[in-house]
């Protein structure tokens, strides 16, 4: 019997991801062994016409990285839909829009301006801004088109599973290769994760107090971290409690709070929004003034509340619907 | 959700008579209702709460069997209530009841008939949203506890204890004092009547002390309270005595005591050993030894006590004591604090000599007092003059704010009390504004002027008090006297602890620091929460009577609600932690006003305790991993609704 066929494959992403399956040392060669890589730009070279011309649903699955930024990323996306028997939104980036999607706090024509124009480093007498299009000594050249919003793979595309994380640990993914070499899989539209917030695993919830008021709201950069005592009892702003369970606490373990990249439980809808109500209730202060000033100690709220789910919020949604097609 | 079936809806449009009826289109929103196939009846009323209403209501639900009911009507404030009955009544599962207030929120806020006509689509179109994941919820009773909590045992703990006995009721007093009494027992005549206060007294405190419903627990506070009417759990903290309770108060270890302190009954004014009791004829009558000054505590240098005790009462191996109590209801007699003096620097408080507090001079007069009743100066002779100030420390920006409206007519026994001894002495009150409200205290001032007390008029801000030629000069606006002896008349401040007590009970603290009424005119003696009281002068300053009257009043109200055997209904909507999700991040726990959820570290996950949770929703909107849910009030069902309300 034919191997499986798998795809992996990137779209507005840091490489991180691609990293994280390296990260399989050894266990990689299991999985190459087992399976048959038909895609993996990144690491070996593959023509995306081969793809097309591959029959409907005979890759077995596709793991899919990166938020969709571009025109050639959700042409790329729905291709490797069609030819999937699964897709998998690998990482933070697919799951929730991660990092690229806190662009959709700017616009287009802002980021173009800034990267082409006003970049210290850029030098371009002449303002050229990239386009779709150009035609030079008579040739044309094209570029995929630069969305005005970025999207979650699930925007663009069916999505079976979901595999969280910035990145995924190799313990998630070999687990999810395993489930689906072996046919065991959860339920579709599955996150691959435990469905528990990360306190649950956080060896410093035992020093957690029950009644965890925040005077003051502090950066890791403002004081010295205390190694075993829960975040939020240090006044730092912690996403563990609203972020799903699953990382092995790798950042709580080189003392740095959670940022959130697992994304929220099954049961919230808006990971940053819940860690906001959250907060608002544990915050210290009975007049206005007095939690004004506690407030203003969380100088960054889009990028601590929503650094890796702005596309997948409230917030994200009301945007896209306005801009692109 | 693939293929089920919607659940078949019922929509009641209430007119309420013509209330609504004249300013919502209800045929119009009939008609609209008609055309959706997701309401299966609609039927519009003209009074749903009419007898013919109810009863029209209930059989339609009872012959239909709907699975949701959505009624479009009043507040649900108003009869929410009322229709979940019904329903329940026609075997409804009140989890399925949706008002729909178009009165309030529609009919009345708008004259426009066809917005507030479109308005209500809405909010019904929400309500329909919500029906759809309207899940049962279990109605669940009790039977009340109708057992009484004090705290404090002044005259109003006391006359608390004593009516609530009287009921049948089980009462435990708590009193942070070694024994009862609180601060009437600190003087001996009460004005305008000049009634004997121990003889007031002292026949109650025997009542309680062998009244077998009632259970006194003296030296001790309460450190926690949990749960609601006719439901609440009380731990006390009770201090060690190292007496037991063979002791019958004879005094004949006092003599052998090595140690002295100033003694706080008497203001400091005399001194006490360090084991006492208040007064001959406490309740209970049995010393207490004072740890931090005994030397048998210090340096097991002394055992005197045991030596003298007839009884062999002393037990220095006694142990504070942690009781829990259960009762139906809590009633807080804490009483008062006097104001201090000396936070008014033009006083001289405790710099001069002979210028005493109202209290401390009645502490001269008393017959168990320091001076056995007598009005003396520092140096033993009788002072000729006295000066009494009203206002000392009140209706001042640095001292109390307000007129506690208790403290004239006690300043103005001082004369009554004075000639009493010295027929000759002059007895000036100083003062600006002079509250003698009612018939019986203004003639009590006027007995006082007739008696020969001089009554000056002067800014009270302006009044300075300083010693010269052996006397004590008091210097004021356009006065200037020299005089004895000064009293300075105090005024009432909430008494130490009260808002500590507050947090611990989760109720409202008012302006000036006293405990604030549910009502102050309905309910003034009720607290913000149901069936915890506010006795006596723990709800603002008052004289003897009132602080008996509101004793009274709280036990009337509380005897009226618990009644035994009668079941309470608990909280139906209270909120469920699915363990399956709950990640043990504790937050709920901080949030909790009334300490309902509990931490299971074996589990590691955070538990709601349900005979204690009142439904108040604010774990489930904090729980940031969505594991809290409350019941009829689900983040999905108020995502639909708010969806319904966007999308008619």
């Amino acid at each position: 019997m034919a191997k499986p066929k798998v795809a992996f494959y990137w779209c507005a992403s840091c490489g991180g991801c691609e990293e994280a399956v390296v990260d399989l040392a050894e266990n990689i060669l299991d999985v190459v062994a087992a399976v048959d890589i038909i895609l993996w730009p990144v690491a070996l070279d593959f023509k995306y016409k081969d793809i097309k011309a591959m029959e409907e649903g005979s890759i077995a699955v596709s793991f899919i990285n990166g938020a969709i930024r571009t025109e050639e990323q959700k042409k790329m996306a729905k291709l490797l839909r069609k030819k999937s028997g699964l897709v998998v939104a690998f990482g933070s980036c697919a799951s929730l829009g991660g990092i690229p999607a806190l662009a959709n706090l700017t616009s287009k024509k802002k980021i173009f301006k800034r990267s082409y124009l006003k970049s210290p480093t850029v030098v371009n007498p002449d303002g050229i801004i990239p386009k779709t299009k150009s035609v030079i000594d008579g040739y044309e050249l094209t570029l995929p088109e630069f969305y005005k919003t970025v999207y979650k793979l699930a925007d663009v595309i069916d999505v079976d599973y979901y595999l969280p994380g910035c990145p995924p640990t190799p313990e998630l993914i070999a687990n999810a290769v395993n489930a689906i070499l072996e046919g065991k899989l959860p339920p579709k539209g599955a996150i691959l994760s435990p469905d528990k917030s990360l306190c649950n695993s956080c060896d410093r919830n035992e020093s957690k107090p029950e009644d965890v008021e925040i005077s003051e709201i502090k950066r890791v950069i403002d004081i010295e971290l205390d190694p075993e005592k829960c975040f939020l009892a240090q006044g730092i702003i912690c996403m563990g409690p609203a972020t799903r369970d699953g990382c092995g606490a790798s950042c709580i373990n080189g003392n740095m709070p959670c940022t959130g990249c697992f994304g929220p439980t099954d049961s919230c809808k808006d990971q940053g929004a819940k860690m906001i109500g959250t907060l608002g209730a544990i915050l210290e202060g009975e007049e206005e003034e007095a939690i004004d000033k506690v407030i203003e100690g969380a100088v960054d709220p889009a990028g601590t509340f929503y650094r890796y789910g702005l596309a997948a919020s409230m917030l994200g949604s009301a945007r896209k619907e306005e801009e692109d097609e | 959700m693939t293929n089920v079936e919607k659940p078949k809806i019922a929509l009641f449009l209430c007119g309420c008579s013509t209330n609504i009826s004249n300013l919502i289109d209800l045929d119009a929103i009939a008609e609209w209702a008609r055309k959706r196939e997701d309401i299966d009846i609609i039927e519009v009323h003209s009074l749903l709460c009419s007898p013919d209403g109810k009863e029209f209501f209930k059989q339609e639900i009872a012959r239909n069997k709907p699975e949701n009911v959505i009624i479009a009507a009043c507040s649900p404030h108003q009869h929410e209530v009322t229709f979940q009955d019904l329903a329940a009544e026609a075997g409804l599962n009140i989890g399925h009841i949706q008002m729909v207030n178009i009165r309030e929120h529609c009919a009345w806020v708008t004259p426009d008939k066809v917005k507030a006509t479109e308005k209500a689509k809405s909010l019904i179109n929400a309500a329909m949203m919500r029906a759809e994941l309207a899940e049962d919820i279990e109605k669940q009773t009790m039977i009340a506890n109708t057992d009484v909590l004090i705290i404090g045992g002044g005259i109003a703990g006391i006359e608390a204890s004593l009516i609530a006995s009287k009921a049948g009721r089980k009462v435990f007093i708590v009193e942070r004092d070694i024994s009862l009494g609180g601060e009437i027992i600190k003087t001996e005549e009460i004005a305008p009547n000049m009634a004997c206060a121990p003889c007031l007294l002292a026949p109650r405190l025997s009542e309680v002390r062998d009244d077998p419903n009632i259970t006194v627990i003296t030296n001790a506070v309460v450190t926690e309270v949990l749960g609601f009417l006719g439901n609440f759990t009380v731990k006390i903290h009770k201090k060690a005595r190292y007496v037991d309770d063979s002791c019958i108060g004879c005094d004949a270890c006092f003599e052998v005591c090595p140690v002295t302190v100033p003694s706080e009954f008497n203001l400091e004014l005399s001194t006490r050993n360090a084991i006492y009791t208040l007064f001959p004829g406490a309740v209970p009558a049995m010393a207490v030894i004072d740890k931090d000054i005994c030397k048998h505590f210090i340096d097991d240098s002394c055992n005197a006590c045991i030596g003298a005790c007839p009884f062999g009462s002393i037990n220095f191996d006694e142990k504070d004591e942690e009781i829990v109590a259960e009762v139906g209801a809590i009633v807080i007699a804490t009483g008062f604090e006097t104001g201090d003096p000396s936070v008014i620097e033009e006083m001289g408080y405790r710099k001069i000599e002979n210028v005493y507090t109202i209290r401390e001079f009645e502490r001269l007069t008393c017959s168990n007092g320091p001076t056995g009743s007598k009005i003396k100066l520092k140096n033993g002779e009788e002072p000729t003059s006295i000066a009494v100030i009203h206002c000392a420390d009140s209706l001042r920006e640095n001292g109390i704010p307000y007129c506690s409206g208790t403290c004239c007519i006690r300043a103005a026994k001082v004369g009554e009390l004075a000639r009493k001894q010295i027929p000759d002495v002059r007895v000036i009150n100083i003062h600006n504004d002079l509250v003698f409200t009612g018939p019986a205290a203004n003639d009590f001032y006027r007995k006082q002027l007739d008696g020969g007390t001089e009554f000056v008029k002067t800014d009270h801000t302006s009044i300075k008090i300083y010693e010269r030629n052996d006397k004590i000069a008091i210097e004021g606006a356009g006065i200037l006297l020299e005089v004895d002896m000064v009293v300075l008349s105090t005024g009432v401040k909430p008494a130490k602890g009260t808002e500590a007590l507050a947090e611990m009970l989760n109720i409202d603290i008012g302006k000036n620091g006293f405990f604030q009424s549910d009502h102050e005119l309905l309910h003034a003696t009720c607290a913000s929460v149901d069936c915890i009281y506010i006795a006596g002068s723990a709800a603002g300053p008052c004289d003897v009577a009132e602080s008996v009257t509101r004793a009274q009043a709280t036990v009337g109200d509380a005897i009226s609600k618990l009644v035994p055997g009668r079941e309470i209904e608990l909280e139906m909507m209270t909120t469920v932690i699915d363990e399956d999700k709950c990640g043990g991040c504790k937050l709920c726990i901080t949030v909790c006003p009334f300490k309902a959820i509990e931490y299971d570290a074996e589990e590691n996950i955070s538990k709601v305790i349900e005979a204690i949770c009142r439904g108040c929703g604010t774990c489930a909107a904090t729980c940031p991993s969505g594991a809290a849910k409350a019941k009829y009030f689900t983040d999905k069902q108020i995502f639909a609704e708010i969806g319904g309300l966007l999308n008619v």
